[in-house]
């Protein structure tokens, strides 16, 4: 028999966008990601969410569920991102008999490691109650934004009939168009500093 | 005039899922949705307490039932029906776990909870002297448990129990809070002729031997004491040795999953429940037929699913929940139901799912049904089935 | 160069940007979701949040190089919709309630604190009556060419060859031209073309095809 079947992947602007919808009511999530991006992920996720009007976005980074609680207790934000990689089985189960001190009209997002998501589920069935279908793992946009770089200057270089070489050479001496399309284009190469007055 | 301007009233649609996803709320306070959106299950626990109560206001009441099944929703419900059925009872709702960590409940710590939610009721500048005292016992509880006050904020006294804890001592602990409570008590007797109160949040506590012990000193000294109880408690309660507890009550009560797969009287009662939350041009009788059948009978999860299924059509541009939307939630609330299991228990899933038989003989087997990967309805006979949202997923393996 | 005065004029115009590029991003993302939700864009939130998106100058690892050689200027481009040169209409866009649909590209570069909007392009199709086949704004990048310079800030009216003089918008403002703006008067129905209007697109049919 194989193993589980993975949780829905979804970057960080796709569930910032997702809770943006939710924001206002009580609201619960999880968001898996792998040992070691902890850190990377939440900042992106903490920009992502603090980008919609009116949202005010806080990260805690507990080392144990009393911790949590405390920081909790003092904090006021319309969402709040909170760093669980560190919580093993005997935070989980804490959380779950303190799940009440846990309410509140906000979005609360613990961001956790696949094991220690794991864990949550089977220590923790309050709390994963409230979470309800909101458990996705994280995915990295850089594939995305690789791919669609690639595209874009695949569509420049047919629409102009030029390589990139062709468009670096024309700019250096001089003879490059100024049409945006250009402009763009030497961005995505990298050589924006070809968009400033060539020495003659 | 632009046609945008010629067309102010453009209906914004973000404002109507979050009008829509406020009365759902799965996570939220079940006291502010009680006024709104509570709906009475025919021959619902809640009906039976309250009149067992009004009979005999000082009898004891074990309430058992799986996570998400509406368990507190029911107490509150019990809450409103005494009221109505004796003005002359006061009853009080408290959550025990809130403000305190239920894996260090003592003796007396029930008791001295109660005391306190007394005493907030209760106006006069009499009893002053009783919270003082009710105070400095529960704050002699809890300064062993640093963590929950800050030493600057209260007079703060460090306890350090012994090693043994002889009988007397756990009398003692017991007397100290009942004899504020007592005093309490003779002063709500001035407008009231009885107490009950409606103990929340100990369904999360996993230590039985503890869970005993509550029941034996701190429920056995309210009830001696003229105060009605009903005690949340943990689902092991009902099973093996641990059901020698329920027969410490007068009364047990299960609030059970709906058998929506076998009851049409339970298909019924939480279409209701999710119409009185949902209209109708957000969702159309066969998005409301799918999302109850999903829930496998689920209260919480009922909620849930019409919430994902909701942002699944907010994020989709459509205007109603239709089959994607629905299919959608429960792709992704069952792949969140899957995380963290062995292989050992996807086979026991696997047989309940293929075959209905499920027989909780060890520790694990328990825990499938407190996670509620194993439902169990108790219609007319006792039937087990895997939650609907991970019955496709479970079979994609096993191909 | 009769043209330098009036471009001085309107590109000489001060921006209201936020300073940051990934804040002029976060700007313009938000403005296309409120749209999302009112029903001005037919577009739903996700597409909204896949079309609008942030690219900077290459990975880190070809940066550092350009680093290295005082090449990397802090640029982005702001993309909102897949490149379209040929206007085919299978091609992610985003898509107005009436059936006008536009995308647009932004190149922006940090200086300083400020961010400077180097050159745009916006283009708005529309369906057959109403009015033009599209109108595209465009701010060409800086460049030494006096005729160039004349007309760095222009609009093209249904033509890829002739262009107008146009004012220096910011890109939520070109935003708001397309979304809200660009549209025929609700109590005016679409009108047939005139007779010359007719004519001359018979006309012109009839040289592309010789």
């Amino acid at each position: 028999m194989s193993m589980a079947p993975t949780l829905t992947g979804m970057t960080a602007p796709q569930l910032a966008l997702r809770l943006f919808a939710e924001a206002g009511e009580a609201t619960y999530a999880a968001y898996v990601i792998p040992a070691g991006h902890a850190a990377d992920a939440i900042e992106e996720l903490r920009d992502e969410l603090g980008s919609f009007p009116g949202i005010a976005v806080a990260v805690l980074r507990p080392a144990s569920c009393a911790e949590l609680l405390r920081e909790l207790a003092g904090t006021t934000a319309d969402a709040i991102l909170i760093d669980a990689a560190r919580f093993a089985r005997p935070e989980w189960l804490q959380l779950d008999r303190r799940r009440s001190a846990l309410a509140r009209a906000a979005v609360l997002v613990f961001a956790t490691t696949p094991d220690g998501f794991g864990e949550l589920m089977q220590a923790a069935p309050n709390f994963a109650s409230w979470i309800g279908a909101l458990a996705f793992a994280y995915e990295d946009p850089a594939r995305q934004q690789s791919e669609l770089r690639a595209r874009r200057l695949e569509a420049l270089r047919a629409w102009a009939g030029k390589s990139d070489d062709d468009v670096v050479r024309e700019a250096r001496e001089g003879r490059l168009p100024a049409d945006p399309e250009y402009a763009e284009w030497l961005v995505l190469l990298g050589r924006a500093d070809l968009m400033d007055p060539q020495p003659t | 005039m632009t046609a945008t301007a010629a067309n102010p009233a453009r209906k914004d649609r973000l404002e109507r899922y979050r009008t829509v996803r406020a009365r759902l709320d799965p996570a939220g306070d079940p006291a502010a949705a009680m006024a709104s959106s509570y709906i009475a299950l025919p021959h619902a626990v809640s009906q039976r307490i309250a009149a067992e109560l009004a009979l005999s206001p000082a009898s004891s009441h074990l309430l058992i039932g799986g996570v998400g099944s509406g368990k507190t929703t029911e107490l509150l419900a019990v809450q409103g029906q005494l009221a109505e059925l004796d003005d002359q009872i006061l009853v009080l709702y408290l959550d025990v776990s809130k403000h305190h960590d239920i894996a260090r409940m003592v003796p007396g710590a029930i008791a001295v909870q109660v005391g306190l939610a007394l005493a907030y009721q209760l106006p006069g500048d009499d009893i002053r002297v009783i919270v003082d005292e009710l105070e400095r016992v529960a704050h002699g509880y809890w300064s062993d448990y640093g963590a929950e006050h800050e030493p600057e904020d209260v007079d703060y006294r460090v306890h350090t129990p012994g090693i043994l804890i002889s009988p007397e001592q756990v009398e003692d602990s017991v007397l100290r809070a009942l004899i504020p409570l007592r005093q309490l008590l003779a002063v709500a007797g001035r407008s009231h002729a009885h107490l009950v109160v409606l103990l929340d949040g100990l369904d999360r506590m996993s230590d039985m031997a503890a869970f005993d012990q509550l029941v034996s000193h701190d429920i056995k000294a309210l009830v001696d004491t003229g105060i009605g109880v009903v005690l949340v408690g943990p689902l092991r309660a009902q099973y093996g040795l641990d059901r020698t507890i329920v027969q410490r009550f007068d009364s047990f009560h299960h609030q059970p999953w709906i058998d929506v797969d076998q009851s049409p009287g339970g298909q019924a009662f939480l279409r209701k429940v999710l119409r009185r939350r949902v209209p109708e041009d957000m969702a159309g009788d066969d998005g409301i037929a799918a999302l109850v059948h999903a829930s496998g009978g689920v209260l919480r999860d009922l909620l849930a699913l019409a919430q994902a299924a909701c942002v699944e059509a907010y994020l989709g541009g459509v205007e109603q929940i239709g089959e994607r939307e629905v299919a959608v939630a429960i792709d992704t609330f069952g792949r969140k139901h899957l995380q963290g299991l062995r292989p050992a228990e996807l086979e026991v899933l696997q047989r309940v799912r293929t075959k209905g038989s499920f027989v909780h003989t060890s520790e694990d087997d328990l825990a499938l049904l407190m996670t509620r990967r194993v439902l169990e309805y108790r219609n007319h006979h006792v039937r087990h089935a895997v939650h609907p949202t991970i019955r496709d997923l479970l079979a994609s393996l096993d191909r | 160069m009769k043209l330098a005065r009036l471009q001085a004029y309107t590109t000489a115009r001060q921006l209201d940007l936020p300073p940051r590029a990934k804040q002029l991003h976060h700007l313009l993302r938000n403005e296309l979701l409120e749209a999302s939700n009112t029903g001005a864009i037919a577009d739903t939130p996700p597409e909204v949040f896949r079309r609008v998106v942030l690219l900077s100058e290459p990975p880190p690892t070809v940066l550092e190089e350009l680093r290295a050689r005082s090449l990397h200027r802090h640029a982005y481009c702001i993309i909102g919709g897949e490149k379209n040169q040929d206007r085919d209409h299978r091609i992610p866009h985003f898509r107005r309630s009436d059936g006008a649909w536009f995308d647009f590209s932004i190149v922006v570069r940090e200086h300083a604190g400020a961010l400077e909007l180097l050159a745009y392009d916006f283009e708005l199709r529309f369906p057959p009556g109403m009015g033009v086949p599209f109108l595209r704004y465009d701010l060409n990048f800086p460049h030494h060419d006096n005729a160039e310079r004349d007309l760095r800030c222009h609009l093209h009216s249904g033509s890829d060859d002739m262009l107008v003089p146009a004012p220096l918008m910011t890109p939520s403002e070109l935003l708001a031209v397309f979304i809200e703006g660009a549209q025929p008067a609700a109590d005016r129905g679409r009108r047939t073309p005139t007779a010359y209007e007719a004519r001359w697109y018979a006309q012109t049919h009839a040289l592309a095809r010789r």
